[in-house]
């Protein structure tokens, strides 16, 4: 089921082989992808290389910190042949005293944010970077929080400190004129709207180029996200998103709590879809803790992915509604995501928080009844469906507004890692269902909804086609819902996985969900990592608004499907 | 309140009168920030339809009554929290929904999350959950409405009151 691959592909562990400065070539993990060493000097020449040996996806960026307590920390990248979505690592191992090491920003455009992420949260210099600030926390957070020398009080934020926060300095600038002045946010350099509106205007316009700050509260961001754009008459000239708005230290969190107490955690990241963190996370833990999981259970997180996907593009479908004026959408889409949400609570007893899947299966066995009536349903669904894509697909001011808007092109796709629909809608047939099948997918075949043009209404027909694709697998996996245990046999009460590292992905509504979990050994994990498929998303926005007329910025945004849980976390 | 028998006009005392619209007319301001929002958005939906309570989600603070935090709050969102806060025009409501607006729900020992709004602003409605359902939030904006009903002090101006000497 997976691709065609050309003749001369070579192997991941062949495309580490023979770069200079790459040594001990190991698996991350058991059964992992092969994972080279290479020290700062040598990073940016073995990333390119590896880059022209096809692994051309930035996949993963982010760092560990020191495992046996050995001080320093890991930066580890991992890179993705998106053909066969096979993958390649390297690791640069930094010692306390030089947390240093290149930038690979000039390789992807998409590494910048990821490495301001590392720089906020680990302390890592990353040289030659263009805009190294904080990206998630405020500016005047002091300390790194997932070095694990940064201790947590363990009653939270005290009084004072929210106090310095509401009232401190800064906070009333709001209108200040001076960039960055807004609270705790300092402007990035590349793309800087502040700059871009400093350049004179159009002369043709008679007028002056405007800043508007769009967010954080703003009923189409759809989340807390925070634009900059720059403003050339109606043209936007540049944007800038800001986030940080939503960071719950998930990250550190996990790191304090039993593997077990983590689900719940991660159901809140992508809380419109849980199911897919949860499942790249057992899939992670099940590949250290050498379990696997009954057919019966494949065959329920399939079922349950597919559903889960169904209600988060009914959320996308009632906000791109919103976003282009029409309100009945959203009391349409609604109608059928509480149809979904009551066989969620049935099942899982929860209609958005599930904490469902467990390591070798799922917390409880479906009862018939309610997968009659799911079956029953689905089978219902395209007549639904139908009902609601009247109201848009011909609708022909609807269709105006979303034609060749916000246009990605092959080239901003690959640059920025950007996955998911959104990659789709501009003909990148890739797919980690059918690529890397993980569950039930080797025995259910899904077929990948592709678009051409690239433009926000490729977006939305990619999205309507998956959704009737998702019901069309929900419904063949309970069809053919095997007999036996939901849960193996064995899995021990209090888990404590051997040391070593698993780096998982499935394909979550927004793109590739990936959870890497290291482990020293213990009752909680020693890092565990979201590869969150909305973030690399989202910062493909300079190029995406570059060019918007103001209103086409809010369709646009919309149809990239930002959830900020996932992508401050 | 009463119908005068002569004019045939309705007379009544003006604070008893906004008592009365206030109480069957409750706007309140979108402020959704993480999972939470999604529960507040289907209390607008079909199922749950709120506008047959008199209540109209509103985008701008200035035209809101009510202000719903629907989500963690974290020392980079809290001076926003406040400044729409204060660009509502009183009387105004703040209605705490979910843990994390509670008390700082499951993110309550994290390094970057208020427990809690009410250490900001003051708050007239807890609604404990992780996200609670819609009919505990159609709930909390009633009981807002019929304290309006009743003539009660908002927490704001309990608060404005407590400070005042």
């Amino acid at each position: 089921m997976t691709s065609v691959v050309g003749v001369h592909t070579i192997t991941p562990a062949e495309a580490l082989e023979g770069l200079s400065g790459v040594t001990d070539i190991e698996p991350l993990g058991p059964g992992g992808m092969p994972c080279g060493h290479t020290t700062p000097e040598a990073l940016v020449s073995a990333a390119r290389a590896i880059k022209e040996r096809g692994f051309s996806h930035l996949a993963l960026l982010t760092a560990i910190d020191g495992v046996e307590g050995s001080g320093g920390l890991e930066m580890i990248y991992a890179f993705k042949r998106r053909e066969d979505s096979a993958m390649v690592a390297l690791k640069v191992r930094l010692s306390d005293d030089a947390l240093r090491v290149p930038s690979i920003y000039t390789l992807w455009s998409g590494a910048g944010p990821l490495e301001r992420e590392v720089y906020d949260l680990f302390g890592v210099v990353f040289d030659g970077h263009p805009n190294l600030n904080r990206i998630v926390l405020r500016d005047d957070f002091v300390g790194h929080p997932l070095r694990k020398s940064f201790e947590m009080s363990g009653t939270g934020v005290s009084a004072e400190a929210v106090a310095v926060a509401v009232t401190g300095p800064g906070t009333a600038s709001h209108t200040a004129e001076t960039p960055g002045a807004v609270a705790g946010v300092t402007l990035p350099a590349e793309f800087d709207p502040f700059e871009a509106a400093a350049q004179p205007g159009d002369p043709a316009l008679h007028s002056e180029r405007l800043i508007l700050n769009m967010g954080p509260q703003h009923p189409s961001t759809h989340g807390v996200l925070h634009i900059y754009l720059a403003l050339e008459g109606e043209t936007v000239v540049a944007a800038q998103p800001t986030h940080g708005y939503l960071h719950r230290c998930i990250e550190k969190l996990c790191e304090k709590n039993a593997y077990k107490a983590c689900t719940p955690l991660l159901d809140r990241s992508d809380y419109v879809s849980g199911f897919h963190t949860e499942l790249a996370y057992m899939l992670a833990l099940e590949e250290l803790m050498g379990v696997e999981s009954t057919p019966k259970a494949d065959y329920l997180r399939v079922v349950f992915s597919e559903l889960v996907r169904i209600t988060s593009h009914h959320t996308w479908f009632a906000a791109v509604g919103f976003d282009t004026g029409a309100l009945t959408p959203f009391l349409y889409a609604f109608i059928d995501r509480e149809k979904i949400l009551d066989f969620f609570e049935t099942v899982t007893g929860a209609r958005m928080m599930f904490n469902y899947f467990r390591p070798g299966g799922v917390k409880d066995d479906i009862q018939p009844e309610a997968a009659a009536s799911m079956i029953k349903y689905l089978k219902t669904f395209d007549r639904s469906m139908d009902d609601c894509v009247s109201l848009l697909t011909d609708n022909e001011i609807f269709r105006v507004r979303m034609r060749g808007v916000g246009m990605l092109s092959r080239k901003d796709i690959a640059d920025y890692g950007v996955t998911g629909p959104l990659a789709r809608a501009s003909g990148f047939d890739h797919d980690v269902r059918r690529d890397a099948p993980y569950a039930a997918y080797d025995r259910i075949p899904v077929n990948v909804a592709l678009a051409q043009a690239g433009d926000t209404f490729d977006r939305y027909v990619v999205r309507i086609a998956e959704m009737r694709e998702s019901a069309r697998i929900a419904l063949a996996a309970l069809e053919g819902l095997p007999e036996g245990p939901h849960i193996a046999e064995g899995v021990p009460r209090s888990i404590r996985p051997p040391a070593g590292a698993a780096y998982r992905e499935v394909e979550s509504p927004r793109g590739e969900l990936g959870v890497l979990v290291v482990s020293d050994g213990s009752a909680s994990p020693w890092r565990l990592k979201v590869r969150s498929p909305a973030f690399s998303n989202l910062h493909v926005a300079p190029a995406l608004l570059k060019g918007c007329r103001v209103g086409d910025v809010i369709p646009a945004l919309g149809s990239v499907d930002v959830v900020m849980g996932e992508i401050d976390r | 309140m009463g119908v005068d028998r002569e004019t045939k006009v309705l007379v009544a005392p003006l604070q008893q009168l906004l008592q009365w619209a206030r109480g069957r007319s409750m706007w309140p301001l979108t402020f959704g920030t993480a999972c939470c929002a999604i529960e507040m958005m289907t209390c607008g939906s079909a199922r749950y339809d709120t506008d047959r309570f008199g209540i109209f989600f509103r985008n701008s603070p200035r035209q809101a009554d009510c202000m719903i935090v629907a989500g963690t709050i974290n020392l980079k969102m809290a001076p926003r929290m406040r400044l729409l806060y204060e660009q509502m025009s009183a009387p105004k409501y703040v209605i705490a929904m979910g843990s994390c607006a509670v008390g700082g729900g499951p993110f309550a020992t994290g390094y970057n999350v208020v427990n809690g709004v009410d250490m900001i602003i003051p708050v007239d409605v807890f609604i404990p959950g992780c996200p609670p359902r819609p009919e505990s939030l159609i709930n909390g904006l009633l009981t807002v409405m019929e304290r309006n009903k009743a003539g009660e002090l908002s927490a704001a101006e309990r608060y404005a009151i407590a400070n005042r000497a």
